[in-house]
């Protein structure tokens, strides 16, 4: 079944490379919604219906970790799948991000490995 | 200046410009390859265990093709000056990410701050005077990428 994606990340650039990436993974996807941070990302968890979410934690206005913690506390957004595509690389930090049950992703990415893990976390099949 | 540190800045910054823009940089030797004065230069501060600056510095004329590729487009296809200067924060975003725990450890926490543009000139502007820990310049099809890193331990 079709899902809605949404990207949080404050480079445009890095937006389009990952819905580029989505669509090479030959996901089967209905809409991808954008946000540059995590304000915006609200707004359109609050009017439109998502099935993943893909987000950055360096951001500005609201970071992708406080972003996190809002969707955690919200009982209507609280299962929705995250995955966390991050320059980070501190062991220490991505334990940390891991314990709120999203999974990660590490910049540089191949379409592969955002297949992989968007099929683990959604459970499509991959084909 | 450390070539230990100019051999992590090459090997990062050649996986990073390969996964993300398809391009495959080759390392130069400062010595024999003169910068390129029209450069565009983009500048991360990081803090943590090691506090500091990373500079990326790009011949502007290579920008459009390194925008191109990092998005799929056509060699027709505009690309603007913020588009531009956005690719140029993200790469350096990303190669920042992944130079740190190189030379730090793998459990350091580091912040970055948002990339800052530089005014355009040759990378030795940004100098300001000082000696980086590390410098490393590569050439592309089109021009010439730079890294230049200065870093102290935190007080």
């Amino acid at each position: 079944m079709p899902i809605d994606v949404l990207i949080v990340d404050d480079s445009a650039v890095m937006r389009a490379m990952i819905a580029k990436s989505l669509k090479m993974a030959n996901l089967p996807l209905e809409t991808i919604h954008q946000a540059g941070n995590g304000v915006e990302a609200l707004e359109v968890l609050g009017r439109e219906s998502v099935d993943l979410i893909l987000v950055d934690i360096n951001m500005p206005v609201m970071g992708g970790e406080e972003l996190i913690e809002n969707i955690r506390e919200n009982t209507e957004l609280a299962k929705l799948p995250i995955v966390v595509i991050s320059t980070e690389a501190s062991d220490t930090r991505i334990e940390q991000l891991e314990v709120r049950g999203v999974q990660f992703i590490h910049k540089p990415f191949t379409p592969e490995e955002i297949r992989d893990v968007v099929g683990k976390v959604t459970e499509i099949e991959n084909e | 200046m450390s070539d230990e540190i100019a051999e992590v800045l090459h090997s990062v910054a050649e996986q990073t410009f390969e996964q993300l823009a398809f391009l495959f940089p080759v390392p130069e030797d400062m010595a024999q390859v003169p910068a390129d004065p029209e450069s565009s230069g983009v500048r991360v501060r990081f803090s943590g265990p090691l506090e500091g600056e990373l500079i990326l510095s790009v011949s502007t004329a290579s920008l459009p093709e390194l925008v191109r590729s990092m998005l799929g487009l056509d060699d027709d296809d505009a690309v603007d000056a913020g588009l531009q200067h956005d690719a140029l924060g993200e790469l350096l975003n990303v190669v920042c990410g992944n130079l740190l725990p190189e030379i730090a450890d793998s459990k350091a926490v580091f912040d970055l701050a948002a990339p800052e543009l530089l005014e355009p000139g040759p990378p030795d502007q940004a100098l300001a005077g000082r000696s980086p820990q590390g410098r490393a310049r590569m050439s592309l099809d089109e021009g010439f990428v730079e890294l230049i890193l200065f870093y102290q331990p935190s007080a």
